[in-house]
């Protein structure tokens, strides 16, 4: 009987919250954050880090480029190098020492002054082997850091930076580095509150609790209010910043919402003024409905597939050439991308710095690519052994890996299986070599050809298509050591092409940054880093919008 | 999980024939067992009856809606539907169906050993299957598909090896209330060995009861099939099996709805018949 | 009763280990440490991140080490989240994933209830067919198309609700919640029918019947208080999957519970956080299933004198 009851009244009272939902006119929630002055950022994923020198994720940058700020901040449209904690400096003439002078406005936001020393804390703590920073090797070019990082030098204070007076910073490089300043834009080069690190044990701990929004300090425009793990991650506007008149908004909410469809209802329920990105399926309705809150830019990232170059017969280089030969880009990207990717026939992204590659690319070329295959033995796939091609679970990579599977079947008669792995299966796959070929991406960290060729240098980590060529070697090396901008582009150049002619990687297409943005949104700029500056940048409340 | 419904045993001398005789005697169940053995056979047949290779692109096309030469429509890589679907309900129906059987085989084997044991060993193998209860099975099956490659075999393996748990414990129930009738302890009586015993009263006495609990756990595997598709962990592409498909159509379900609406119509419509079924097959009419 | 609660407490220790244990070996097995990342990192650092967080350790000791932390109720670090250790995050998400999963279990009560009883009650006619097959549609459509749909219709379409997120209780919470419970509220129609069924065929039933007890007063009074009693021992389970929060509708609907850490932990290899929600679900697995037992022992007297035994 009491049950009975219970659950009659429940049901009633469930409905009764449905009418009552029902009859109430709203204010979308974007609309009444705009008139607040706060800013609804889809961010992707979660943060994993607020710890400057630990973050890794791209949805970790974009919200310490609102907590922090570094010596040097990037235009936000050309990505030149701008004063910012450092209102100048000087470059020794063979390009080795920088001095900079810091800007005596800076301040943490609890109101004492951002010092020379605390640059010095931040980069020893980040080569500190001690806390195993992921992106330490950004600041490999300074003097010693690689060994330090390595453990081969022990004394953590040999370090090439040193603060003279409390307002100069001085960093000696091993070499002359041209893109040394846009390293500056990163956060692992921002600078630390070495107070408070020290106060919550953090100077050499990962796990302290010093990045809490009741104990963090930062120097940002922005300073963090709340973090609530795949919630959000609330900041509000920070009295002390350097510039304050020039930031507009009150504050940011970034909401780490990592499937693409869940963000885009949340868009179209008038819950965000920004995605992070859009599902490709829903471009073209978007396109239609509301064009003005399309917005896509180019990104300096390339999406390509990988050899293992060890494994016959991904060794022979004609294989590889004629494998990459016979994918379609243009039909990729008009098939499902549908963003404005570009189809990519060489590896470096176009407008990456002021490098150009103007040797020979790769074509979409099935008759020579059977022609390149036959040469390598394999006369229409015969005898060819089944390949694998491995990807990790994203609803982005599977389409294009069908795709390609069914490419190579139809223009070489090669056969190829499909393994999708999850995250770390798959990069423990591509770490330990254990594939034949994955599915691989790279975001350029600084806008410069260097970001990407490096990777394909012998020696480094990141070659893991296990290819190792001298000639490449010694052209990167040259390059580094190029007196000149001109000089210095054309080794790379001949590198890239060399690159392109073994053809350990499949370059399929350039990055596009796509994503939903509300009309409210004002002063926004887009880059090819995907470089966050919120100076400028406000909300207007819709019936300015109309005008 | 349920198994209140199944304690019931028959006392019929042939519980298979009377099983059938429930199911033909309810007209909507009757429906449902024809409606389930045609698609399963069409699905069966798909090599012979399908339209086109169930991977055949054409990235011109694209996603396009059901039309003359596609009845379904395609999806976005310009495969047509209609193969598709009838290649993913072989994998979802043989995924359900021997996921369920090796299920139901280890769980009726350990059920009835525990039961006709008795005494502690009983407790003690009661107690494992207690133990394996309060495993969080999405954590355990997702962890052995990582660590073991993504074979459909493995789905299998991982799937049943959750499932056989529930059939234990109906087993065993069965098992315990049998042994304590008459007839059976005068076949033990007489020295009648305890393999003949399970052989010629238990099993059949319960196999009525167990086929009714199959019933309704293949359904349950098929979602199963489905939320592991949704997490990407299914049969690897370009396989298709109905749980990938209505996930994959749930995503363009404003563009394109009907690539969500055909697949999902036929994985409900399948786990509705099944549903259907096994509660026919449990229930016995009381007036 | 008090002793019979400690008793199943002291018992459900050994499974408790057993199931952390399995779960420890198990996840060493999976291919990729929890410091893989998009960016490789160097062998140097791999070791220190691994020497740091004790995994060069030989397994036994880092076994070992994790007992030890497990019995001064330290459930670790998390390696995803610097500066965060799993205990807190699973307490802080918890509270989220009790608010939605009792709106859940409310709702799939209420309904599969009334659903289950009140087709049995109309058995003999045709409302009952359409009332069970009705209730068998929760059982038949994956949440994953069935949220999408409903933020679709009320929150795009109608503008009823928000289509994400969870700042808003429990404005936030109906949708999410309805999609959640459909499924449990199948089960329970489907428990709460076959059971009421079987005790109007019972003799007391026939004997009332003869006394010219009314109709309705023979199913209220008997027939529902026996019947409930496979439903609540069903509820116990239910309420544990419940409250450790579900994947796909957390996932649809962004909302910060427990069930993503589940799936998440596991398919990111990040070890502290998967003991965690192990440890933290065979809990409710104990205590729903506890609780579930003392309420069976509340309704029938006869399973409370066994409990005293």
């Amino acid at each position: 009987m009491r049950i009975l009851n219970a659950s009659v009244w429940l049901l009633s009272a469930a409905c009764a919250a449905l009418l009552l939902a029902a009859c109430s006119p709203r204010e979308t929630p974007a609309e009444k954050a705009a008139r607040n002055g706060i800013l609804l950022a889809g961010n992707g994923a979660d943060p994993s880090s607020l710890d400057p020198s630990l973050a890794t994720g791209l949805g970790d940058f974009k919200i310490l480029c609102a907590l922090f700020e570094g010596l040097v901040r990037a235009d936000p449209e050309t990505l030149e190098p701008l004063p910012a904690v450092a209102k100048s400096w000087e470059i020794s003439p063979d390009k080795t020492i920088y001095r900079f002078r810091i800007d005596e406005r800076a301040k943490w936001s609890d109101g004492s002054p951002v010092l020379a020393s605390d640059f010095v804390f931040a980069w020893r703590r980040a080569v500190d082997p001690v806390i195993g920073a992921e992106y330490a090797s950004l600041l490999f070019p300074i003097k010693n850091a690689k060994k330090i990082n390595s453990g081969l030098e022990p004394d953590i204070k040999s370090l090439g930076v040193r603060a003279p007076d409390p307002l100069t910073l001085e960093v000696e490089l091993e070499s002359p580095t041209p893109y040394f300043l846009s390293l500056l834009y990163l956060s692992a080069t921002f600078p630390l509150p070495e107070k408070v690190l020290k106060k919550f044990g953090a100077e050499r701990s990962r796990d302290a609790a010093w990045t809490r929004p009741e104990n963090i300090v930062g120097n940002g425009p922005f300073a963090l209010e709340k973090w609530s793990i795949n919630d959000r991650v609330s900041l509000r506007r920070n009295p002390h910043f350097r510039e304050k008149e020039k930031i507009l908004l009150n504050g940011i909410e970034f909401l780490p919402i990592s499937n693409v469809n869940t963000e885009d209802r949340a868009f179209r329920a008038g819950q965000l003024h920004i995605t992070e990105s859009v599902a490709p399926q829903r471009l073209d309705s978007a396109r239609k409905c509301a064009p003005e809150t399309v917005s896509a830019s180019d990104w300096l990232g390339v999406y390509y597939y990988l050899f293992n170059t060890t494994v016959p017969p991904l060794d022979n280089p004609k294989v590889r050439r004629a494998l990459a030969m016979a994918i379609d880009r243009r039909a990729i990207i008009d098939t499902f991308l549908k963003g404005g990717q570009k189809s990519a026939f060489s590896f470096v992204p176009p407008n990456c710095g002021s490098y150009s590659y103007s040797g020979e690319k790769l074509a979409f070329d099935p008759a020579g690519a059977r022609k390149l295959l036959a040469e390598a033995g394999y006369p229409k796939g015969k005898n060819f052994p089944r390949i694998s091609i491995s990807y990790n679970t994203s609803e982005q990579h599977k389409p294009i890996a069908e795709a390609v599977q069914n490419m190579w079947k139809e223009n070489l008669g090669v056969e190829a299986d499909l393994y999708n792995l999850s995250w770390p299966a798959y990069l423990a796959a591509r770490r330990t070599g254990d594939f034949q070929i994955a599915r691989s991406s790279w975001i350029a960290d600084f806008a410069a050809p260097e970001s990407f060729l490096k990777m394909f240098e012998s020696d480094s980590g990141l070659n893991h298509a296990l290819w190792k060529n001298r000639a490449y070697d010694q052209l990167m090396r040259e390059a580094e050591n190029a007196p000149a901008e001109q000089e210095r582009n054309e080794k790379l150049s001949q590198a890239e092409s060399l690159l392109l002619r073994e053809c350990p990687i499949i370059p399929i297409y350039f990055y596009s940054k796509i994503c939903l943005k509300s009309p409210m949104l004002r002063g926004w700029k887009n880059n090819p880093l995907d470089l966050r500056d919120y100076r400028g940048v406000e909300l207007s409340t819709k019936k300015e919008v109309g005008k | 999980m349920n198994n209140s419904g199944f304690q019931n045993s028959e006392s019929e001398s042939s519980p298979g024939r009377a099983l059938w005789k429930r199911i033909v005697s309810d007209r909507a169940a009757a429906a449902c067992l024809i409606f389930l053995a045609l698609s399963a056979l069409l699905c069966f047949a798909a090599p012979l009856i399908a339209p086109y290779p169930f991977d055949a692109q054409d990235l011109a096309l694209g996603a396009s809606p059901p039309s003359a030469e596609h009845l379904f429509g395609t999806d976005c890589l310009g495969r047509d539907l209609l193969s598709r679907i009838l290649y993913g309900g072989r994998v979802s129906f043989a995924v359900g169906f021997l996921a369920t059987a090796a299920a139901v085989a280890f769980g009726a084997i350990y059920g009835t050993v525990s039961g006709m044991m008795g005494g502690r060993a009983d407790s003690i193998m009661m107690r494992i299957v207690d133990i394996a209860y309060s495993m969080p099975f999405t954590i355990f099956v997702i962890l052995l598909m990582v660590a073991f490659g993504r074979s459909i075999w493995l789905i299998f393996v991982a799937i049943g090896a959750v499932e056989w748990l529930t059939m234990a414990r109906i087993a065993r129930g069965m098992c315990l209330d049998i042994k304590s009738r008459q007839y059976v302890e005068a076949a033990r009586a007489m020295g009648e060995s305890t393999a003949n015993i399970i052989r010629r009263h238990i099993l059949p006495n319960a196999s009525g009861a167990i086929l009714a609990c199959a019933t309704l756990t293949v359904p349950s595997v098929m979602l199963l099939e489905a939320f592991l598709s949704f997490l990407g962990l299914g049969v690897q592409a370009p396989m298709p099996s109905w749980g990938g498909l209505v996930k994959d159509g749930a995503e363009f379900m404003e563009d394109a709805p009907w690539l969500l609406i055909f697949p999902a119509f036929f994985f409900s419509a399948t786990l509705y018949a099944l549903n259907r079924l096994g509660e026919a097959a449990s229930k016995r009419d009381f007036f | 009763m008090t002793r019979y609660i400690l008793k199943r407490i002291a018992e459900s220790v050994p499974v408790f280990l057993i199931v952390a244990t399995a779960v420890f070996f198990l996840v060493r097995f999976v291919p990729g440490g929890p410091f893989d990342r998009e960016r490789p990192i160097p062998p140097e650092t791999r070791a220190a991140l691994n020497a740091y967080y004790g995994l060069d350790k030989p397994l036994a000791e880092q076994y070992f080490n994790f007992l030890k932390n497990l019995a001064r109720g330290e459930l670790g670090p998390s390696y995803k989240y610097n500066g965060w250790n799993v205990a807190e995050i699973l307490a802080e998400k918890s509270v989220v994933s009790l608010e939605l999963g009792a709106l859940a279990l409310a709702i799939s009560i209420a309904l599969g209830l009334a659903a289950g009883f009140s087709s049995a009650a109309f058995s003999r006619k045709r409302l009952g067919a359409v009332l069970s097959g009705a209730s068998l549609a929760g059982i038949c459509l994956p949440a994953f198309v069935l949220g999408p749909v409903l933020i679709l219709l009320f929150s795009i379409k109608l503008g009823y609700f928000n289509a994400m997120g969870w700042s808003d209780f429990p404005r936030d919470a109906i949708l999410p919640a309805l999609t959640l419970s459909l499924f449990y509220a199948s089960w329970i129609a489907r428990l709460a029918r076959n059971s009421a069924i079987e005790e109007k065929s019972r003799g007391y039933v026939r004997t009332a019947r003869a006394k010219g007890v009314p109709e309705t007063k023979i199913y209220i009074v008997h027939i529902l208080r026996n019947a409930i009693q496979p439903v609540v021992s069903y509820i116990g389970p239910a309420a544990a999957g419940l409250l450790s929060g579900s994947f796909v509708v957390e996932t649809i609907f962004q909302i910060p519970g427990l069930g993503r850490f589940f799936i998440s932990s596991a398919l990111d290899n990040d070890y502290t956080m998967i003991m965690g929600c192990v440890i933290l679900y065979a809990a409710f697995i104990i205590i729903f299933n506890l609780l579930s037992d003392i309420a069976l022992a509340a309704i029938n007297p006869r399973i409370a004198g066994e409990l005293k035994k």
